[in-house]
Order: structure tokens, then sequence, then C-alpha cells
């Protein structure tokens, strides 16, 4: 139970480099998975085929034993929260966070009351009827979580979620993310380039490197026990750095 | 400077806005001002009787009913057009993208010739049309053709850019969250393009309202079945009812004002909704796992080329399938013969006279809207517009009313000797008018599209006001500029039905190519007036390359 990857693989171009060469981890259950790497590393490429936005040459994605690779985005029943959001401009913030349950027909009577309670679970009470181009990077973010959490997904899916915000509200939303997970108990994988948000909020961490995995364990086994040098390259910048998250 | 910081921080705001209110004033304000000025000495119950009579109201009605169902054709497969051109890639396709800005760039004359001779009985469509009982040339049916030809390029080019700029991750937002593709399309993606469609919906009926150059050819001219508004003002013209025309072309004036105001509500509309809907703009490229199923895909595309087969391309080849269906020296002779050198001499007059001052002022009143804030802003891009959105043949009207024998300045010209009207400046002067928005709204685009921090820069190195101008925004901005040139010279040598009010159509003195186009024909010699069309359309062709020419350079800057 949980979500598994096996010899995953994209390429993009026909001569360059594929952008994932034969990724294989397993996510646990519960838990907040960290996949992380410098740019180019494939992160969000792998994370947009566990979603079924991009299509594998090769390899299986199993959610909680149920493999979904042959299986359409739309029925995988995942959450995704997008680097930009991707909040719909025309709907406001109450439409935005029902949209799924509206195309999944149930009434709007019944998704309004689910969205005041999403609404109330990220802090956004009475803001259900504001446009999202009025609300702070932040807030938009909140809403772009009540959003994919109101289909009840199987996992959740974080492409870089706080990759536009500034180092304050970084740090808040954060915390507020291990709250949130904490109550939900969700399944999550979060696609990040920043160390120290991955060693403070994962409880177990995939780093990937040119389309591969370099090493995969917890935080702890990653700090003592890194791989090879390069690894150690990469992940020395962490405790260089202030672990503000920590 | 104390002027210069309060408007922006860049140099030359005074001078600019001097000249550019000069310009505007002189050669739009004026003219219109005329016309009101005139329909103000008719009592407000002549001005009823006029406005109100049985013909007119039968031109109201075909005008008004004809610009909308043309405007909603156009609608339906603007945005079918724009969505195949902005998601699919087929063979062709840079073809067709280049050819939808045709009906932008081919003179209206010709557009109405070559639809007359495709659809009329015996024509390439005609024949298989009229037996059955589909009467399309010389009836109402042939002025909706031909204004669905003229308002083809807008919805397509309003929606193109909003599809092509709409954030990939909404839609795929919308298919984790279980949308389908039609719901996804339903409720994610039209919403989105419904401001761009409406303006283009709009522009395209405003366009088709004042049409009269390819109509003249098309409809018959039947007074209460085929007589639009723009045609009962020549008509009354003509019979030398100046009060009559003047009554009427207020009636289509004010309309056009509601419309161009309507249209800059639009355009503001479509872009906060851009503005709105993401944080990082990708451009477009979706998953695979989004694609629109292959039978789907090429059933569009199918319809796509169908609609313009019927509009564009069948049309465009019978210009030079017409004109070479006779013997090559045939050809040569209807080009050559006196009558159509003075043509082309006079149509390259024209052109010369207007395109330069257009360059020069036009560029002028850019980089004032562009680079300054000031009250009135927005009025002055509307005044910059009008005349786009007002019938050529009004625009004919005005300098009638100015310059004319009965006019406000008639008895000072007699009086010196000086003929405005029916002779070369009053030709010039229409065609200046007709073509006043072009380079001006180019050039703002691409002004507006790269902001001001090069400017500053420029500033801070220690440029100074025109030093920053010629070194910095002019090379910015070239080709841009390039295209407007082409695009304002297109449509000088182009203009039909201002120039056509104003000539008094002397051959040989007063005769530009497109009116030449019209005498041919009225003189049943298709061979010569198709001969001397394509003239016209191999310069529409060559305008369509230099756009072309313009976004690859840009792409590629």
């Amino acid at each position: 139970m949980s979500v598994v990857v096996t010899d995953l693989r994209r390429r993009f171009t026909e001569d360059g480099p594929p952008a994932v060469a034969g990724v294989s981890f397993t996510a646990p259950t519960g838990a907040i998975t960290g996949i992380l790497g410098p740019s180019g590393a494939g992160k969000s490429t792998v994370l947009r085929l566990i979603a079924g936005l991009e299509e594998p040459d090769a390899g299986r994605v199993l959610l909680h034993g149920d493999d979904v690779t042959d299986m359409p985005v739309q029925k995988r029943g995942v959450g995704f929260v997008f680097q930009g959001y991707a909040l719909f401009g025309h709907l406001s913030v109450r439409e935005n966070v029902i949209f799924g349950l509206r195309v999944r027909r149930v009434p709007r009577k019944e998704a309004a009351t689910r969205a005041d309670e999403l609404l109330h679970r990220v802090q956004l009470d009475g803001f259900g009827d504001r446009r999202p181009s009025e609300l702070s990077g932040g807030q938009r973010q909140r809403v772009a979580f009540a959003r994919a959490l109101a289909v009840n997904p199987r996992v959740l899916l974080l492409d870089e979620p706080f990759g536009a915000l500034d180092a304050g509200v970084r740090l808040e939303l954060g915390e507020w993310l291990l709250r949130l997970h904490h109550e939900t108990g969700l399944t999550t994988l979060l696609v990040t380039h920043d160390q120290p948000e991955a060693f403070a909020l994962a409880e177990h961490l995939v780093v990937l490197l040119d389309g591969k995995v370099a090493q995969a364990g917890t935080p702890a086994e990653l700090r003592e026990h890194p791989a090879d040098g390069r690894l150690e390259a990469f992940l020395r910048v962490v405790s260089r750095r202030p672990r503000h998250l920590a | 400077m104390r002027g210069a910081r309060r408007h922006g921080v860049l140099p030359g705001f005074g001078p600019a806005l001097g000249v550019t209110l000069l310009y505007v004033g002189l050669l739009v304000l004026v003219p219109l001002a005329a016309l009101f000025v005139k329909t103000a000495g008719l009592s407000p119950a002549e001005f009823f009787r006029i406005v109100t009579a049985p013909r007119a109201l039968a031109a109201y009605r075909l005008s008004f009913g004809a610009a909308l169902a043309a405007a909603l054709l156009n609608a339906v497969f603007g945005l079918l057009l724009a969505w195949v051109l902005a998601r699919y890639r087929f063979p062709g396709r840079a073809f067709v993208d280049a050819l939808v800005d045709l009906p932008f760039a081919l003179p209206t004359a010709v557009a109405g010739l070559t639809l007359t001779a495709v659809y009329s009985a015996n024509g390439w469509l005609g024949r298989f049309l009229v037996p059955l009982g589909l009467k399309v040339a010389f009836a109402p049916a042939g002025v909706v053709l031909a204004l669905t030809f003229v308002g083809l390029p807008f919805v397509v080019r309003t929606v193109q850019p909003v599809l092509e700029d709409l954030d990939a991750e909404l839609e795929e937002a919308a298919a984790v969250l279980g949308a389908s593709r039609l719901q996804t399309f339903i409720r994610v993606v039209f919403p989105n393009l419904l401001p761009p469609l409406l303006t283009g919906f709009t522009l395209a009926f405003a366009r088709a309202l004042g049409e009269y150059g390819s109509i003249v050819f098309i409809s018959g001219n039947m007074p209460f079945r085929t007589e639009i508004a723009p045609l009962l003002i020549v008509t009354k013209l003509e019979q030398y009812d100046t009060a009559g025309a003047t009554a009427i072309a207020l009636v289509l004036l004010v309309t056009s004002f509601v419309l161009v105001f309507t249209i800059n509500v639009l355009q503001r509309w479509t872009r906060r909704r851009a503005g709105a809907s993401t944080v990082i703009g990708r451009g477009f490229r979706l998953a695979p796992a989004l694609a629109d199923a292959p039978a789907l895909r090429r059933g569009l595309v199918a319809a796509a080329f169908l609609f313009l087969a019927l509009f564009l391309f069948v049309p465009l080849a019978a210009v030079f399938v017409q004109a070479l269906a006779k013997r090559p020296a045939a050809y040569l002779a209807a080009i050559t013969q006196p009558a159509a050198l003075s043509a082309i001499r006079l149509t390259l007059l024209t052109a010369a006279i207007a395109v330069p001052l257009h360059l020069v002022f036009g560029v002028l009143a850019a980089w004032l809207i562009a680079k300054f804030r000031f009250r009135g802003k927005g009025l002055l891009v509307s005044l910059i517009d009008l005349p786009f959105a007002v019938s050529p043949v009004i625009a004919g009207l005005v300098f009638v009313l100015l310059f004319g024998r009965q006019g406000f300045l008639g008895p000072f010209l007699a009086a010196h000797d000086w003929k405005i009207i029916f002779a070369v400046p009053g030709i010039v002067l229409a065609t200046v008018f007709v073509t006043f928005p072009f380079v001006a709204r180019e050039v703002l685009a691409v002004l507006e599209a790269q902001g001001n921090e090069e400017e500053e820069a420029a500033l801070t190195l220690g440029a100074g006001g025109w030093q920053t101008f010629f070194r910095v925004t002019l090379p910015k901005a070239r080709w841009g500029i390039l295209y407007g040139v082409v695009l304002c010279n297109a449509r000088a040598m182009g203009e039909f039905g201002a120039v056509s009010v104003v000539s008094g159509h002397i051959r040989g003195v007063t005769n530009t190519l497109p009116l030449h186009v019209e005498i041919l024909y009225n003189e049943y010699d298709f061979t010569g007036a198709f001969a001397v069309a394509s003239l016209l359309t191999f310069l529409a062709l060559v305008t369509l390359a230099a756009r072309k020419l313009e976004e690859a350079r840009v792409r590629t800057a």
C-alpha cells in the first residue's frame, strides 16, 4: 500500500539525454516522500508520470497496489498541486475548490458545503466568493491545496508547491503542510530542489541526479551515509545552510 | 522636467502629445465634425423622416442583418480555425495561418469581383448551388458571403493568441480533477476564450457594417432587396441629395462610435482575464495524455479547410485563373493600356504620400501612448481606431462636405480655382483617413509588449530622449514598423469606397486601380478586370509574406 514506480523511462528529444532514465522507488503509505534533486534532474517529469500527465516510454506506476500505468489521468484519483497553482481565473475560490466535485456531478449544495469545510481547513474562511486574482501568493497556494483535497485523492502530488513564494511564507506554509498531513494522513510526494525544505518536511527522501535515483532513504540515512562523492557534494549544502525548518 | 516626471521617466512627452493631437484633430476629428454640423442644418422632423424612410429602413435591415449573420458565422468558424491553428500541427498549417489574413490585405473590390465570379450562376461554385435553389450572387446571401469574407480574420486573430498563451496547467488541473475533454473545454477553456471571442465578433460586425467595395460587385444593388446602407449613402450623394446622404451617414457613424467603445472595453476585459488565471505562463505544450483524439482532430481540421476553401482558397485561385484565362498577350494588354497605366500611377502616388505620413506620425503616436501615462489616453486610442470602424463611404462623404462645391470650404476653393474633390488631393485625403490606424496600431502593440526597461537602462547610461528613441526604441520595434507600413500600403493602394466617393471616376485622371477594376467589370471586360485585380492580389500576397517575415524575426530575436 504505497506509491511504487518501477524502471520509469521518458525521453523528450530524439538525440539528447532522457529526462527520466529508469527510475524505481517506493513511497511509503501515509508518509511525505521528498523527491529531491537539482533542476533538470527529472523530478517534475517523474511526478507528472505518476499523475498520468505524461505517458512513460517504459516502466510501471502502482498506486496502493493497483497498476495505473495505462489508466488516464482523470481516473487515477490523484491530487496534484501545480508549481504555478493553475487556479481558474474565471471562477471564484469556492468554484475552484468544488470543480472536481462538479465534474463528478456532485449536487451544488453538497459540494458547496464541502468547499466551506475545506476552506476552513486551509484557513481561508470567508474567501469563497473572491477571485484568485484577489488573493496573495500564499493564499492562492492554499486554494490549490483545497482544490486538490476536495476529490479525496488517493495520493497527493506536490510539484514545487512553495517555489513561487518568498522565504517567510515558505516557512509558514511548510509548518502548515506538516499539520495538514498529520490530519489527513495522505500519502504525499513532494518535488523540490530545496534541500532544507525536503529534509525538514519529508520522512523519506529520493534524490534524483540526471534522471536516475542517486539514493533513497530517510533524511538521517542520507545525511550520515551519502552513497557517493557527487551526492555528498549535493547534500553538503544542507549542513552549511541554516536549517530554519528543522 | 517636471512634466516628464509626472508622465513617466522618458523625455519628449510635450512635443509628442502636441503633434499627435494636431494630427488626429486635423485628419479625424475635423472631418467627422463636419458630418455633425451638416446634419445640424436639418430640422429634427426632416432628419427623422429621412432616416426612417422605408427604403432607408430596408437598407438598415439588410446591413445590420447581414453583418450580424456574417459576424456569427465568423465567430463559429473563427473559433474553429483558431483552435486548429493553435493546437494542431498538420501539413499546410503555416500556409493556412498566413492566408487567414488575406481579407485584411486584399482590396475589397477584388474580393467582390472574385466572389461574384465564383458564386454567380455559371461560376465554379455557383453552378452547383444555383440549381439547388441557392442563389448567392445578386441576392442577400451574397451580401452575407462578402461580409463574412471581409470579417474572416478578426475572430481568428483575437482568439488564437489567447489560446496559445493559455497555461497548459489549467487543462491538466481539470483533467486531474476528473473532467473529460469536453467538460474541460466547456468549463475551463471556453470561459477564457469568451472575451476575445466577443472582441473579434464585435470587430467583424463593425467592419461588416461599413463595408462597401465588395458589396457593390456581388449584391446587385437592388433598392429594398440588396441595397445596403453605405450604398444608399452613395446613391443619395450621386443624386445631389447631400442632406439625405449625411443623415443616413450619421446613423451609421453613431453606431460605429458605440462599437469602437465596446471593442475597447472588451479588449480591457480580455487583458484582465488573461493576467489573472495563472502565475507562470508556460506557453502551450500539452501532455500526450491530453491530446485530442485523432478522429476529432482530423474532423476539425477538415471542417476548417472546407470553410477556408469556400470563402478563401477558391476565390483567391479564381483571380489568377480568370486573369490568365485568355492568352498572356491579352493579360499584358489589359494592364498596359493607357487607362490602366494611369490608374497604376495614381495608386502609387497616393500610397507614396499616405504611407510616409503615417510612418512618421503613427510611430510618434505609438511612442506617446506606450511610454507615457496621461489623462484621456483611452480616448486617444479610440480616436486613432475610429477610422477603422467608420464606413469608407462616410470617410469619402466627410471630405465632400468639407471641400465639395456645396461644402464648407467650397466657395473659398472655387474662388482660388483649387480642386480637391474629384481630383487627386481628395483621393489622397480620403486614403489618409482610411489608413489612419494601421502603423500606429502595429507599432503600439510591439512597444507595449516590450516594456520600458531597456529605455530606462539607456537613460541611466546617459542617452538623451532622441538617442533613446533612435538607438533603443526604433530598433526594437523595426519589424512591427515594417509590417505596419506594408499593411498601411496595402490598404492605401486597395481602398475603394472612400476613394470612389471623392474621385468622380474620371478615366485616366482620377481613377485608382480598384476603381479601374470596377469600370472594367461594368463594361463586361472580365479579362481586363481580373488582370488588374491580379496585380492587387499580388500586392496582398506580398503583404502577407511581410507579416510572416516579421513574425519569424520577432521569434528569433
